[in-house]
């Protein structure tokens, strides 16, 4: 599976350096070719993370369409924030749509994971902390965000907690069940080879 | 990693203050004091770690020309070793072509002091700051150039070397030759001693050379090695070659006889093997020479250096730079009307769906 994975190209575009970072230890540790890819993530600012990918996806889309003879793949990551998963992948397809583009197909090499609430519930719970689910916040600590539950557990080593969380999506634990949306990604991610 | 840089009356910085980032991408118009900036720090470093004149890096001509005062004040903080380190430096330029001393300099280390000098004293103290010794000293050189390492000065070495580890680069290729008289520990600022830094990391880090030549070999196809041959006279000089191959055939060429960006690549990605891991690296268009489609890359590698330890600078004002480290912590340094320089976080406007680049050449970028 991994040599057949180096020919492949493609774009991976996220809302910040942090997704970006673990889907690019993601995309090594699947067999992929770091160097085939390229990595487009939101500029810091004002404004919407995901609206910025929102806006870079047709474009994305377009190219790789224009090039289905090569082995060529979208990577589009949007935070579920409040939204959730369904709901994101349909904001995806409307902006293929708006833009004069076909909805993604089934055999199309696109994934969109949407990490839920965002890239932090994934990791605590890839990295087996307990409770974790797809809210903002802990149950029991409502006013302390998963995000700021990872930078205080783990910002000290954020690299190794990276590798961490991704050697658990490559190596599963058997239980308890995972977030739903990160089993969604990892149909996703399925997709592009 | 430095995480305040104040300077005053030192070229177009008035009352100038930075709070970089450990990735700071610094933006700004042509004149706005990036390399300036870069010119300041790394003149303090040949002042306190190279022993340097204070008359040779901070000549007469670096006070602000339209500010009629003789002082200059530079002022940094460091994060490390277990605390925040404090550095002071005062320079006062005599009029009328008297002599330029450091009126005072003093470390800090979380309030306690660490070194002091001024009235023409040096004042040591020890790393509970407790005062040790006093003595005169002749304010045209930093006392600190000749600290010794010494369990007394343990937490001030910690920031020396530091110190000693920011490393100002800007490439030029066309500088950069095979020849190598012996080894040299630190890469010259426009990597002209390429060869002789190369010579010394096959002796300190021999195994993380394996690692880079996979690294390059996608980068610069047939590209082997990097091999030290003897240059054929007595003596320890050395020639820097490539050993190469194409379609199953070996052949070497002489370092300089690559091309500018192969040799800018080369030594653009041995530099994130040798600069020490704490390292800190100005970089001043570090995309000079190489390839558009080689930016991105090297970019990813850069990070994944600095994504944790250590820090790093870089002006640039090519897009592949810009929209790649926008994401990390864009600065802007400008001088509004022409008059003092300012820095700014840069905020773009993720709604407009832009790159950065294009926001920055639109002049729609934010800041606070």
């Amino acid at each position: 599976m991994a040599s057949s994975r180096q020919g492949i190209r493609g774009v991976v575009i996220t809302e910040d350096k942090r997704t970006e970072r673990f889907f690019r230890g993601l995309l090594v540790a699947l067999g992929f070719e770091k160097r085939g890819f390229r990595f487009l993530t939101a500029p810091s600012g004002v404004g919407a993370g995901e609206a910025w990918v929102r806006e870079q996806y047709p474009t994305e889309v377009r190219y790789l369409r224009s090039r289905s003879y090569q082995a060529l793949c979208v990577v589009a990551v949007r935070d579920g924030d409040n939204v959730g998963v369904s709901k994101r992948k349909a904001e995806l397809d409307h902006a293929l749509t708006n833009a004069g583009l076909a909805v993604r197909q089934p055999k199309e090499a696109i994934a969109t994971p949407v990490p839920t609430w965002s890239i932090e519930n994934w990791l605590l719970d890839l990295l087996g902390h307990e409770g974790v689910d797809e809210g903002q916040c802990p149950s029991d600590a409502p006013k302390t965000p998963w995000k700021r539950v990872f930078e205080r557990d783990h910002a000290a080593d954020e690299r190794s907690a990276l590798r961490g969380a991704v050697g658990a999506w490559v190596s599963p634990r058997s239980a308890p069940p995972e977030l739903p949306s990160l089993t969604d990604g990892r149909s996703e991610m399925d997709r592009i080879g | 990693m430095f995480k305040r840089i104040f300077i005053d009356n030192y070229r177009c910085f008035t009352n100038f203050e930075l709070v970089p980032g450990r990735v700071t991408l610094l933006l700004g118009p042509n004149g706005g004091g990036k390399s300036s900036l870069f010119d300041l720090l790394t003149a303090v470093v040949d002042l306190t770690r190279q022993g340097a004149d204070v008359r040779e890096v901070f000549p007469s001509e670096s006070l602000t020309r339209w500010d009629k005062r003789e002082r200059q004040r530079v002022e940094f903080d460091v994060e490390g070793n277990g605390g925040v380190y404090h550095y002071e430096l005062v320079v006062e330029q005599s009029a009328e072509g008297g002599p330029t001393l450091i009126e005072s300099e003093r470390v800090t280390r979380d309030g306690k002091t660490l070194f002091a000098f001024h009235d023409s004293n040096v004042h040591l103290h020890r790393n509970d700051g407790s005062p040790g010794a006093s003595f005169a000293f002749r304010g045209t050189r930093s006392f600190l150039a000749q600290i010794e390492e010494r369990g007394e000065t343990r937490d001030l070495m910690w920031l020396l070397n530091f110190l000693e580890d920011v490393w100002t680069i800007r490439l030029n290729a066309r500088a950069m030759e095979s020849g190598s008289l012996e080894e040299e520990e630190t890469l010259a600022r426009d990597g002209s001693n390429f060869a002789s830094w190369y010579r010394h990391l096959t002796q300190e880090i021999p195994d993380r050379l394996q690692a880079l030549w996979s690294a390059l070999k996608p980068v610069v196809p047939g590209l082997q090695a990097l091999k030290l041959l003897s240059s054929g006279g007595k003596g320890r000089a050395r020639d820097l070659v490539a050993a190469m191959t194409t379609a199953g055939s070996a052949y070497d060429v002489d370092f300089d006889e690559l091309s500018d960006g192969q040799r800018a690549l080369i030594a653009l990605y041995t530099l994130l093997e040798g600069i020490p891991d704490a390292g800190c690296l100005l970089l001043d268009e570090p995309e000079a020479h190489i390839g558009l489609a080689e930016v991105q890359p090297w970019l990813v590698e850069l990070d994944e250096k600095f994504a944790q330890s250590g820090q790093v600078f870089v002006i640039s004002h090519h897009p592949e730079v810009i929209d790649y480290l926008a994401a990390s912590e864009p600065m802007m340094v400008e001088r509004p009307d022409g008059g003092p320089a300012r820095a700014r976080v840069v905020k773009f406007d993720r709604d407009s769906g832009l790159p950065a680049s294009q926001q920055l050449a639109r002049g729609l970028s934010d800041g606070e």
